[in-house]
């Protein structure tokens, strides 16, 4: 990992071998040992003016003449870069793939990062209206709020969560504690946690974010040439849903997510309930919410209930997102699907520091792309 | 006047806008171009205050509509008390600027 945040120091490129050297030299393996690379980012030619990223990543580690490819997914890069790797070893192809996924996004204004974004969405029935990221969690939200009883509390206690874990984690872009005073309870909550789109407000969505995540995969016999404690793949799904929100016949339910996790679930031979610690894609809180319902990690319209009592916390039967999430580790788009595979790795060796959630054997993650309308899932498992 | 236009499923009988070639619910590629009517309700909306790059208007009220058939449509909402259940109508109207060029598209407003 590169550390996450406002990365004024380093360009696009600079991100991407930060991430990768550090990923190379934890994996124990040298330059020759890598047959392909893999670069997840969303908006390098847009942000950074620089396309064909994998090729410049090869040269720029001394790892030519390996294989190279940027692969593009919207927010879910980062998840189909991981899948495609793991698919590249598992058929032969490669032995051995470094991904690394990054996205420097703050030496623009908010504005065009949010346009820019909101290109993902339906062309003509979304983008041509104004809908942005941020207005579609919000129509979200609204109905989960009518259908579920989930109120803004529940989006302000996934944030403080998430910012009370970040500060255990040296990577995060964001170190700094929030309370339900702060942001919700006080007068003063209205300016500090302004209303970005109603019912959404500043700290229920994540932040805008430098960095860049990298691991490196190769096949279970190789791993045990270079670890001791190598991580396994376990199971891995991917689904569509509908490209506008307005078109799914029940629009609170994700059903990319519930499908993604299920051919996870199945191809790792695992069940929700087995987890003991997941990263979700909480780009607005409310999606934490849902995802972890539509996952199977609780009924439909009851998470914010668990968030309530804790069960979701550090130290809680299911800890969700350890890290910070992209709440408080920070959403570089590219890398967020990356990182998150990362967080379980280290989870699951047992090298997470004070946000280690104890005896970890099994991990799940939610690569959330679109809204909602491309996801990746992913059960990781210690290996043996 | 403009109407608004989708396209119904000769198979499952599903209506979609915006307009499409395949049935999302039953794949049929047999569907035929049918009018939305002027009768519609609100689903969910909000009132969206970071607003995007070539809108003027703040907040911009967006909101998801559902037509008797059945056929939803994201759209921009232009009434005084916005509610979910709302009855609202399609119009025809500028929407927003997309770098130079001035988009045209439907809205809704109360009937």
């Amino acid at each position: 990992m590169s550390k996450f945040g406002r990365r004024d120091d380093k360009d696009l490129m600079g991100l991407l071998v930060e991430a990768s050297t550090a990923s190379l030299a934890d994996a124990n393996i040298g330059g020759k040992d890598i047959d392909a690379i893999y670069v997840s980012s969303m908006l390098s030619g847009e942000l950074s003016h620089q396309t064909a990223t994998a090729s410049a990543l090869a040269d720029e580690l001394s790892l030519l003449p390996a294989a190279a490819d940027r692969i593009e997914n919207g927010p879910a890069s980062g998840g189909s870069a991981v899948k495609n790797a793991y698919a590249a070893v598992a058929s032969g192809l490669f032995d051995t793939v470094l991904v690394t996924g990054g996205e420097k996004m703050r030496h623009v204004a908010g504005a065009t990062v949010t346009d820019l974004l909101a290109t993902m969405t339906h062309p003509t029935a979304e983008y041509m209206q104004g809908a942005t990221l941020p207005s579609l969690a919000a129509m979200f939200t609204r109905l989960y709020m009518e259908r579920y009883g989930v109120e803004p509390r529940h989006l302000a206690l996934v944030a403080i969560k998430n910012h009370r874990n970040a500060l255990k984690n040296p990577y995060a872009h964001i170190h700094r504690e929030i309370t339900l005073e702060g942001i919700y309870s006080k007068p003063e909550a209205e300016l500090n946690n302004p209303v970005v789109s109603d019912p959404l407000r500043l700290y229920y969505s994540c932040p805008i974010t430098d960095g860049a995540a990298s691991i490196v995969i190769t096949s279970a016999e190789n791993a045990r040439k270079f670890s001791d404690a190598p991580v396994a793949i376990a199971g891995i799904g991917q689904a569509t849903d509908t490209l506008a929100v307005h078109q799914r016949e029940d629009p609170t339910v994700l059903r990319a997510v519930q499908i993604s996790s299920q051919r996870a679930f199945d191809m790792a031979k695992s069940k929700p309930k087995e987890i003991d610690v997941a990263e979700l894609h909480d780009a607005f809180e409310i999606l934490e919410i849902a995802e972890s319902e539509d996952a199977g990690f609780f009924e439909k319209g009851t998470a914010h209930k668990a968030v309530e009592k804790g069960v979701t916390a550090l130290d809680g039967d299911l800890p969700i997102n350890p890290s910070g999430g992209l709440k408080a580790r920070g959403h570089p788009v590219g890398a967020t699907g990356v990182a998150q595979i990362v967080e379980l790795t280290w989870q699951l060796r047992g090298d997470a520091g004070g946000r280690q959630v104890s005896g970890a054997e099994q991990g799940y993650s939610c690569n959330f792309g679109g809204f909602g309308n491309n996801v990746l899932s992913f059960v990781l498992k210690r290996g043996d | 006047m403009e109407k608004m236009m989708g396209v119904k499923c000769k198979s499952c009988g599903r209506v979609f806008y915006p307009k499409r070639s395949t049935c999302l619910s039953c794949r049929s590629q047999e569907v035929e171009e049918v009018e939305l009517g002027d009768r519609c309700k609100l689903v969910t909306y909000t009132e969206l205050y970071a607003i995007p790059i070539g809108v003027h208007k703040i907040p911009l009220v967006l909101g998801i509509v559902e037509f008797d058939n059945g056929a939803r449509a994201t759209g921009q909402i232009e009434a005084d008390h916005v509610k979910i259940g709302m009855q609202l109508k399609p119009v025809w109207g500028p929407l927003r600027t997309i770098g130079r060029m001035e988009v045209f598209g439907f809205k809704f407003t109360q009937p």
